[in-house]
């Protein structure tokens, strides 16, 4: 199973000169790309362009087989968000597409009088838990 | 030379439709179940249910693609945001409502459509 630095690293190659920016108080900018898990994104910070984050805990299910070895199947969910109503999410999208070929249950939303445009997508990874002696 | 027999699957096909009939009335009831249910986090901090108008719950549709084939759609204009979250312009935020993924959860699709189909195989 990788690490969400190696996801986090894989996006970043797949759609990261894609991302907006995150502006700081202090006049800085980052990257738009966020890990959500112990940290939020501060809310004195602002953003432009499209903000991509990833769960830093992805999700799990087992699947048991005939031995006692279990398949693990992991999804870590990558959600887009384009806050530039100019901008649409369908180039990142491909991007994403063409990167991990294998990307399950994408959900496009676009965006309404009130809300933006979204995209939720899975990455999955694959881990086989070997029989316990 | 034997003569060869068609083998008949009518009664299979019958009891698979009605097997599916049953699943997708017991489906629809939970969609709608969860849908009223308080337990949705709020950005009050509180829980409720995802009924404002009551829209969305009586947009509930059923579309029958085959007898094995059903379709559920909830064609209101904000059905996604509310299922999905969404981020708002004004700088709000909605969380994600999944009733559709819940209900499926809470039902064992599989094993309600096996118990049903059982019953209508044996007479």
């Amino acid at each position: 199973m990788a690490s969400v630095s190696q996801i986090r690293g894989l996006v970043n190659s797949a759609i990261g000169s894609k991302l907006g920016n995150y502006n700081l108080p202090d006049g800085s900018t980052s990257p738009a790309l966020w890990v959500r898990g112990q940290q939020q994104v501060p809310k004195d910070w602002t953003v432009t362009g499209i903000e991509c984050v990833i769960d830093q805990v992805p999700e799990m299910v087992n699947r048991p087989t005939l031995s006692q070895a279990v398949f693990i199947d992991v999804r870590w969910p990558i959600y887009l968000t384009s806050y530039d109503t100019a901008e649409t999410l369908a180039e990142v999208r491909e991007l994403l597409f063409q990167w991990f070929p294998d990307i399950q249950d994408p959900v496009h939303v676009a965006q309404t009088d009130i809300s933006f445009e979204t995209l939720k997508v899975f990455i999955p990874d694959y881990s086989i838990q070997p029989e316990r002696s | 030379m034997a003569t060869p027999k068609k083998l008949d699957t009518s009664a299979f096909d019958k009891a698979v439709a009605k097997a599916t009939q049953a699943l997708v009335n017991r489906l629809s009831a939970e969609y709608t179940s969860e849908i009223s249910s308080n337990k949705w986090d709020w950005v009050d901090g509180r829980t409720r249910d995802i009924v404002d108008t009551g829209r969305l719950r009586a947009s509930q549709t059923v579309r029958r693609v085959s007898d094995t084939s059903f379709e559920f759609s909830w064609p209101v204009e904000y059905a996604a945001e509310v299922h999905e979250g969404a981020k708002l312009k004004n700088g709000g935020e909605w969380p994600a409502r999944p009733w559709t993924r819940t209900a499926l959860e809470n039902v064992d699709a599989k094993s309600y459509f096996e118990t049903i189909l059982r019953r209508e195989l044996s007479g």
